[in-house]
């Protein structure tokens, strides 16, 4: 069967420091992977690509069959926005820092997108964020402007906005690494219980290794730029073949 | 010298027919600067090397030559180029377009002041370039520059007297012209001075008043 994510020959440098060095990556759909490793290793750039928010210097990222780069004389470029946006509206993803849009309510940053996505009309898209909202256990907050949310809540709430748009595959980024330790399980609780729930594939950037763990049926640990250990969780946590994910994961476990 | 209440009063219904001038030409040259400035702004996003030169260009011309050349210019020069405009509809027109480039610089600032976070959280939500800006940039980048924008309001207004140049009778021509028919001027210019100071504060009352209300949503 064709992987629903199919990245080959990924390449990108900062000046001289290479944040991905020649990666290929298939993710067949429904998969739930957790991308795990020391900061800086390209784990966060291959979410930015997917949601084409980063350009390359070589190589090429299928979606669903379709390319998101087209080859020019100056190397890979996005192809044109037209072709671009049915690709985009696949995929979803969650930051670090939440991106909620604070000039809005808590419901219409839900509401809103979806309404300019059209996957909606207006009486279908309240309904939506309001049962987004209760199974965040925020309906509560729906009349809320962001900037009255915690952390935790925030977070919560974008993970409703990008679930409204109902995307086949979904990206978090860090979604607990900006929060104050003591909100970090409310938003994984939240993680967790759509992950069990859908049938949408899932990538998620995370170093609460104990969650990736759960959460995740494939594991993939990075480093400069590569990805040196790929398999299920128990083997990558309990069995890490290469000396780097042993070292890594003997450090992290050490801050736990 | 002193004052004399009697020719004030007389001089109050010649100064109010300056004062609906005056009023007239704030409000409709703001306007025209307001929505200029945000072309201004939005043309230097064409990616078109020309076209940001040319705007850039203008806006430097705009700025760097005195509103009375550019007033002159449009009234005096044009007609000899078979342009001939009505002297308040060129007032209007050099007061709007000058200030159009001093107000695309606030919007700048607002536009600039957006964290990148909005844009790519934009983007993760398939908002077309069009939506983007309409609802989610613009809004959060005109909030804050509204303040600046009632700042330039009030310059604009005080610097409308610049219009009796080219024989708009505004309220500091006709307390001239009042002035030179009766060989007095304090009551008439004082009273100009009075009528300006709480326009100026009305304006500013008006200005905060509608911040308040767009900082506070309901």
């Amino acid at each position: 069967m064709q992987p629903l994510i199919r990245i080959a020959g990924l390449s990108k440098s900062y000046g001289s420091s290479r944040i991905l060095d020649n990666l290929s990556l298939d993710i067949p759909a429904g998969q739930k992977v957790a991308l795990i490793g020391p900061s800086g290793s390209g784990k966060t750039t291959i979410l930015r690509i997917l949601m084409t928010l980063e350009s390359i210097d070589s190589g090429q990222v299928e979606i669903g069959g379709a390319r998101l780069f087209d080859e020019t004389a100056t190397g890979p470029a996005y192809v044109a926005e037209r072709r671009l946006r049915p690709i985009r509206a696949q995929v979803g993803m969650v930051f670090q820092h939440f991106g909620l849009f604070p000039h809005l309510t808590v419901e219409r940053n839900i509401v809103l997108p979806q309404i300019l996505n059209r996957v909606a009309s207006e009486p279908e898209a309240r309904r939506k964020a309001m049962e987004l909202l209760d199974l965040m256990g925020l309906a509560d907050k729906a009349a809320h402007y962001p900037d009255r949310l915690s952390g935790g809540q925030k977070q919560r709430v974008a993970i409703a906005r990008a679930l409204a748009l109902q995307p086949r595959v979904m990206l978090f980024d860090e979604p607990t690494s900006a929060l104050d330790p003591l909100r970090v399980n409310e938003v994984l609780q939240v993680l967790h219980a759509v992950a069990r729930t859908t049938d949408m594939t899932m990538l998620l950037v995370t170093h609460e290794m104990s969650f990736a763990r759960n959460f995740a049926d494939r594991v993939l640990f990075f480093d400069h730029g590569r990805i040196v250990e790929d398999g299920p969780p128990d083997a990558v946590f309990d069995t890490p073949r290469d000396p780097r994910t042993q070292a890594f994961l003997r450090l992290s476990s050490q801050g736990e | 010298m002193s004052w004399d209440s009697h020719y004030a009063l007389l001089a109050l219904p010649v100064l109010a027919r300056g004062l609906w001038i005056t009023i007239v030409a704030t409000v409709l040259s703001f306007a025209l600067a307001a929505v200029l400035g945000l072309l201004i702004v939005l043309a230097e996003m064409i990616p078109s090397r020309t076209v940001r030169t040319l705007v850039r260009g203008s806006e430097h011309f705009i700025r760097g030559t005195p509103l009375l050349v550019q007033l002159f210019f449009l009234y005096y020069v044009l007609p000899y180029l078979d342009v001939t405009l009505p002297a308040l509809g060129c007032g209007i027109f050099g007061l709007g377009v000058h200030y159009a480039a001093y107000l695309s610089q606030v919007y700048r600032a607002g536009i600039a002041g957006v964290p990148p976070l909005q844009w790519e959280a934009a983007r993760a939500c398939n908002l077309t370039r069009t939506q983007t800006w309409v609802h989610i940039v613009l809004p959060q980048a005109l909030k804050p520059s509204f303040p600046v924008m009632g700042n330039y309001l009030i310059a604009l207004l005080k610097e409308t007297p610049i219009l009796s140049s080219i024989t708009i009778m505004d309220m500091m021509g006709e307390a001239n012209t009042f002035g030179d028919l009766h060989y007095r001027y304090l009551e008439p210019v004082t009273l100009v001075g009075i009528l300006f100071l709480s326009i100026g504060l009305l304006a500013r009352w008006v200005t905060g008043t509608v911040y308040r209300l767009l900082s506070n949503p309901v």
